[in-house]
């Protein structure tokens, strides 16, 4: 190898070097968070929200359009703006209830799509429109980095089930589970989540509200960190945070109407009890009672999930997993009566740092 | 034995690193979604299979070399005479100057689908091309340094799985061997495409000190690429649902959408990025081989055929431009590779034996 080749090769590779358009973070908008609306007959309104940096705090500006396909409205807001927008760094996006229950796969399709967009992304339904939650202004890091955040910790910490873009494609292709998102809605200047949608396909069908989220967590997810309040008989309650949950699921029978087998294995430590000495008698009644309380919430979610002919727990691709030559058709024939039985086994293991 | 001084030489060991960056290539970034169409949730099955073919056709390749002294080119004059030996050669010189023309395109292809739509073909290509040459001038030894770095570099890439875990059901992969047996083994003979690569050290065997050696490290490097194949078969069967993977053009790219660091939003860049690295192997080898071949064929200098060969495939990468073409290259390159080895090798091997049994020597 000569001196005079390796100096061409060298020439010409930094020759080629910068031959693709560059975005320099300062000469673009950076779209943080999206929601769709509907707005009248096959038309539909798009804001997207761009973080403007100012020292200190992050404030927020929003951009709305009106079109007629999912596709263009995120293209027309291009003309008011003065910098590209780029789509790059999108950290949730946001559908209105009324377009949620017409179908959201239209709007979910360009996420798909673009290299560019994480499967981190989260999605959400808004009570009342996208529009209207987007424009306050929450938090000091911008809107998208909040909603983000505030789903984040109710997934991590609190009873909302895991989701994102990854597990609501993953579960609107499976032919044994359907898509859930979380339900968001604005309070004032605060965002609050207010429960879970759960669909058939790509269209809203039921909603389960906050009180019953920690039961769709734990049958869902098979784990939850809340912390849960039992209300004793004797007008006494107990709060309880969870250490540890286990959800078993086992079939039994013949694959097309198999019966349900939901076990609930619980662990938790009590947060608060202000009513005398927290006595074994006690903790074998709070144990009890909490037992009951999964039991019937549990059951009463389940029946409405057979009733409505949804499967957001995804027993049609658990009992996949266990029978062969499983047809999702056959199961889901008989789904609305397949008998489910539930049962729990809550321990609480400590009293906290007194007794 | 063909004489290779031994300066030029490498030791058996490296044969793991050479045969390893061979097998793993651009194949790696989708071909989940074939064997899954086939074999569905059973498609990790298909690679243990596929990997398991591999093992034994290694083995006649090893049997035919003791048999030719390591010299395959001469094996197939000696067996068909000057002309039919050297046109059959000439195949081999063909299939391996096609190999760096399709990785490139497709990798070409991601990139620009990823990263860069506005990227140019040939501008990359040529800047490619000329590093390959530069490297391929620098002789085996050289092309062997790239095929261990190349590998060793971006191994730290297993461990971005590891986010992946997080969203993986595994029940998915049950029950096991729910398909048939026909369809299992339909999809492990798709599978051997991608663990196509070791087939090169037909040609390399005489440049490795003490060549019989290499035997035990050729072995490693198929049943290591096998399990690596089947672990992240595994993973994506568990990350997407069925229909979902068949949607995924590149599988193994979309799982890194979800790897979330504090300093990288999207890892799949860097992925991207690395992947370049372990082409690069593919290529040079691939160069290197026909290359050879050439040399051995013609007694013609090698740094002569390697610029021919560079620039046919230069201009090749050009002349392709859409998805539909570079998969047909894909396809060609494949169904020759497992033909060559699967039916050939065989056949050879048969020939041999009887040659060898009627001649007393081949």
């Amino acid at each position: 190898m000569s001196m005079r080749t390796a100096l061409l090769i060298g020439v010409t590779v930094a020759l080629l070097c910068g031959c693709v358009r560059k975005e320099i973070l300062d000469d673009i908008n950076i779209e943080s968070a999206v929601g769709f609306d509907e707005a009248g007959k096959e038309k539909i309104r798009g804001t997207i929200v761009i973080p403007v940096y100012k020292r200190g705090e992050t404030a927020n500006k929003t951009l709305t359009t009106v079109s007629s396909t999912a596709k263009d409205v995120l293209e027309e807001l291009q003309y008011k703006t003065s910098e590209p927008l780029v789509s790059g760094s999108i950290e949730i996006a946001l559908y209105g209830k009324q377009l949620a229950k017409q179908g959201i796969f239209p709007f979910i399709d360009q996420f798909r799509r673009d290299a560019s967009i994480g499967t981190r992304l989260y999605l959400a339904v808004v009570d009342g429109t996208a529009k209207h939650l987007l424009e306050g202004n929450y938090g000091r890091q911008g809107n998208g980095i909040y909603l983000s955040n505030l789903l984040k910790q109710n997934i991590e910490r609190r009873d909302l089930p895991k989701t994102n873009l990854h597990l609501f494609l993953k579960t609107y292709y499976a032919d044994g589970k359907d898509p859930f998102l979380p339900y968001i809605r604005r309070v004032g200047e605060d965002v609050q989540v207010i429960g879970v949608v759960l669909f058939r396909g790509d269209r809203v069908v039921d909603t389960i509200g906050q009180s019953d989220m920690f039961y769709f967590k734990i049958v869902a997810d098979g784990y939850s960190e809340g912390t849960h309040t039992v209300r004793l008989n004797n007008k006494k309650y107990v709060s309880i945070k969870n250490i540890s949950t286990k959800r078993t699921i086992s079939f039994s029978g013949p694959k097309t109407r198999p019966h349900i087998h939901v076990h609930i294995a619980l662990e938790g430590i009590v947060r608060e009890y202000k009513h005398g000495p927290f006595t074994s008698a006690v903790r074998r009644s709070v144990e009890k009672t909490f037992e009951q309380q999964i039991r019937s919430q549990t059951e009463a979610l389940l029946r409405r999930f057979q009733e409505k002919q949804i499967d957001p727990i995804g027993f049609g691709d658990l009992a996949a997993s266990r029978y062969r030559q499983f047809r999702h058709r056959d199961f889901y024939k008989h789904y609305s009566q397949l008998p489910i039985r539930i049962t729990a086994d809550v321990t609480i293991r400590d009293t906290g740092i007194i007794e | 034995m063909a004489s290779v001084a031994e300066r030029l030489q490498v030791s058996p060991f490296m044969t793991f690193f050479i045969i390893m960056s061979m097998q793993i290539g651009i194949g790696v970034l989708g071909f989940q979604r074939i064997i899954a169409e086939t074999a569905g949730h059973d498609a990790w099955i298909s690679v243990l299979l596929a990997g398991a073919s591999s093992h034994l056709i290694l083995i006649l390749i090893y049997w035919l070399l003791q048999q030719a002294d390591g010299d395959f080119v001469l094996l197939h004059q000696r067996l068909f005479g000057r002309w039919v030996g050297g046109v059959l050669s000439l195949l081999l010189v063909l299939y391996f100057a096609i190999m760096p023309f399709v990785v490139l395109s497709t990798y070409i292809e991601v990139v620009q689908v990823w990263m860069f739509p506005d990227l140019k073909t040939w501008e990359f290509s040529l800047a490619l091309f000329l590093l390959c040459l530069y490297i391929t001038f620098g002789g085996f030894r050289i092309v062997v340094g790239i095929c261990f770095f190349c590998l060793i570099i971006p191994s730290y890439l297993v461990f971005t799985f590891w986010f992946v875990l997080d969203y993986s059901d595994f029940y998915q992969l049950l029950p096991i061997f729910d398909h048939s047996p026909s369809a299992i083994l339909k999809a492990a003979k798709q599978m051997t495409l991608t663990m196509l690569g070791y087939e090169t050290v037909l040609f390399f065997y005489p440049f490795i000190k003490g060549g019989k050696q290499s035997a035990k490290w050729a072995h490693a490097a198929v049943l290591t690429t096998t399990l690596f194949y089947t672990l992240l078969t595994i993973l994506t069967l568990a990350y997407f649902s069925e229909n979902q993977l068949q949607r995924q053009i590149w599988p193994t790219l979309m799982m890194w959408k979800v790897v979330e660091l504090p300093f990288i939003e999207r890892f799949e860049y860097i992925g991207i990025a690395n992947w370049l690295l372990i082409i690069l192997p593919n290529i040079c080898l691939g160069l290197w081989c026909s290359s050879r071949i050439c040399k051995q064929l013609f007694s013609i200098r090698q740094k002569m055929a390697l610029l021919v060969i560079t620039t046919i495939c230069f201009f090749c990468t050009l002349w392709i431009d859409d998805r539909a073409e570079i998969d047909f290259a894909n396809t060609i390159l494949n169904r020759a590779g497992f033909y060559f080895l699967y039916i050939w090798i065989p056949c050879l091997a048969g020939i041999t034996y009887i040659v060898k049994k009627v001649r007393g020597n081949v």
